[in-house]
């Protein structure tokens, strides 16, 4: 078997029997979807938004493609859009938690050590701890948008309002912002836990880095910026440049010497 | 196979191992002493291409630590200071991964033969976190094996072990030097030392001697034999002083300690010098000084250096 895959099967071995990890890597991605789809549900249904009906701004109703939509199915339409972006938060976590307790988690049993002796690569260590987490990151991310594109077809009838909900911006979050998210994030754990010896820690030196992009998710989901396929296609220059930059830091910073001897 | 030349580690200001020059030769038993902070574990790690020297160089089988360190790794096999198992995956995949890393041929039965011979066989299903101390010692001292290597680093392997399960690792590395394998060992234990090694060296950042334990002794205390006397007085201590083969000669606890040079040619004309000054000769033993006492003089004695913490 090759090396890196050996790596890879261990760390999730290992990881996935950590109950913090299992946690967040089941419970994160159920929340991503639950919130929207509870909210659509809610926010399409006629008795429970009657009320409401009658006071949508009418800014709203004169969105772009919003021609031609009930005021309850522009309701719906409203708050589906506001939570396009909700789910990155899938892609951000998961890859962030596993990197930092694989690593730190080594550390602090001990473990790392023999590993260091035996007879590998650091890129073949880097790689496997990279895969190890970013795998379940995306893999996750992607059921979430999928499980979310499922659930729409339950909780918003309108054909017309799914449709502005898995639109082209949504389609390019799912296919090419959530990879990209999920390599930084994993390239953000590996650094910040080659230097620190608590996985909390770690973890909230990495929302450092994560925090700015939360800030622009949630910017998003309040209507402050708008998402849309030049905004989209921007942000997804904006990471590729941030993940080469920061793969380059976790590669240099991923010494043998350094990650064994300079944490304590 | 280890040689080392001028081997340093500095680590910031302070030098851990400073220009330790060394030579275990294929298939012995190397006994690493010294006190806390000596540098030993450093050491162990420089020669197992886990950090790499400040200064100097380092040969282990026949590959240098800093140029083919891929090759070195490949080749020892390494007990490191804690045992360092993954504790929630069983003792058999712990192994089981580390054969892989080592690109053991047959993984499955590297891990059987050694999980067998160390009596762990049974438990493989296990969880490592709920091992004893000893059994997850055991564990690492197999999974540093598994390769079969050359050369193999023990870091401490009786420590925190009970008188049983220290004995069976004890046991085990005897029988790891049958198979022609060098042993490099650090140990705070001297009787242990005493016991496994061919030879030893005293280290406290530098190397402060390096020997057998027989000829460290000998060289430190010289050969001494004790001499028990029912009427111990001063003329016997002067009759034993006046012979030309003894060096000196000390009372201690109602004997005389005599210190020659050849103990089996000298003996019969000290005892024979000792009755005719009227003494009552009732014991002749060869003094040994333990280990223990070779040890306490060389790390507190002139020769040692101070250790660890530079200026
Ligand atoms: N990664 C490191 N960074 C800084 N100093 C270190 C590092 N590793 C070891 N040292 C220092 O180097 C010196 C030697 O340490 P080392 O662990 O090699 O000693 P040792 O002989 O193995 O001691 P012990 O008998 O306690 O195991 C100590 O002063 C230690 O503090
Ligand atoms: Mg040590």
């Amino acid at each position: 078997m090759n090396k890196i895959t050996t790596l890879i099967l261990k760390e999730w071995a290992d990881v996935f029997r950590n109950r913090y990890v299992l946690y967040i890597v089941v419970l994160m991605p159920l929340i991503m979807i639950l919130i929207p789809v509870i909210m659509l549900g809610v926010g399409g249904n006629q008795d429970l938004m009657s009320n409401d009906l009658d006071e949508i701004p009418p800014a709203i109703l004169e969105q772009p493609g919003f021609e031609g939509l009930t005021p309850l199915e522009a309701m719906q339409a409203f708050m589906g859009m506001q939570f396009n972006l909700f789910f990155l938060i899938v892609p951000l976590a998961i890859p962030m938690t596993i990197a930092t307790y694989s690593i730190v988690g080594e550390k602090r049993d001990r473990s790392l050590e023999p590993l260091l002796a035996a007879p590998i690569t650091t890129s073949q260590l880097l790689a496997g701890k990279a895969i190890a987490a970013a795998g379940p990151g995306i893999i996750t991310a992607w059921l979430s948008a999928l499980v979310y594109g499922l659930a729409l077809f339950v909780v918003v009838p309108s054909p017309a309002v799914r449709a502005l909900l898995l639109n082209a911006p949504f389609l390019i979050s799912v296919l090419v912002i959530a990879p990209l998210l999920t390599v930084l994030a994993t390239t953000v754990g590996l650094s910040v836990s080659s230097r620190v010896n608590d996985p909390r820690v770690a973890e909230q030196l990495g929302m450092i880095v994560i925090v700015p992009v939360l800030g622009l998710i949630f910017a998003q989901i309040a209507g402050v910026v708008a998402y849309n396929v030049q905004t989209a296609l921007i942000s997804a220059a904006v990471l590729v440049v941030a993940d080469l930059a920061l793969l380059y830091v976790a590669v240099r910073l991923f010494q043998r010497e350094t990650i064994l001897t300079r944490w304590k | 196979m280890i040689k080392t030349t001028n081997l340093t580690k500095r680590f910031g200001e302070n030098t851990a191992v400073r220009a330790v020059s060394l030579e275990v030769p294929r298939g012995e038993v190397f006994g690493f002493l010294g006190p806390n902070g000596a540098g030993k574990t450093t050491t162990v790690r420089l020669l197992s291409a886990l950090i790499g020297p400040s200064e100097g160089t380092a040969v282990v089988n026949g590959f240098d630590v800093v140029r083919e360190p891929m090759q070195v790794r490949r080749t020892v096999g390494v007990l490191t200071e804690t045992p360092g198992m993954y504790d929630r995956l069983s003792a058999e995949y712990n192994l089981l991964i580390y054969a892989r890393l080592y690109e053991v041929e047959q993984p499955e039965k590297a891990v059987q033969k050694y999980l067998s011979v160390l009596e762990l066989w049974d438990r493989r299903k296990e969880a490592v976190g709920g091992f004893s101390k000893g059994m997850k010692q055991k564990l690492a001292i197999a999974r540093a094996l598994l390769h079969e290597p050359q050369t193999v680093f023990l870091d401490e392997p009786t420590s925190g072990l009970d008188p049983v399960a220290a004995r069976t690792v004890r046991e085990f590395i005897e029988q790891l030097k049958t198979e022609g394998r060098t042993i490099f060992l650090t140990t705070h234990n001297l009787d242990e030392a005493e016991r496994l090694c061919d030879r030893v060296g005293v280290m406290r950042a530098s190397l402060i001697a390096v020997d057998s334990p027989e000829a460290l002794r000998r060289r430190l205390f010289g050969l001494k034999v004790r001499v028990q006397l029912a009427n111990l007085a001063d003329s016997h201590r002067q009759a034993a002083a006046g012979l030309p083969f003894v060096h000196g000669v000390e009372v201690e606890n109602g004997a005389l300690l005599v210190d020659l040079a050849e103990p089996e040619r000298n003996n019969p004309a000290l005892v024979a010098a000792l009755v005719g000054a009227g003494a009552q000769v009732q014991y002749v033993q060869p003094s040994e000084a333990s280990l223990e006492d070779v040890y306490m003089q060389l790390v507190n004695g002139g020769e040692a250096q101070p250790a660890g913490r530079g200026k």
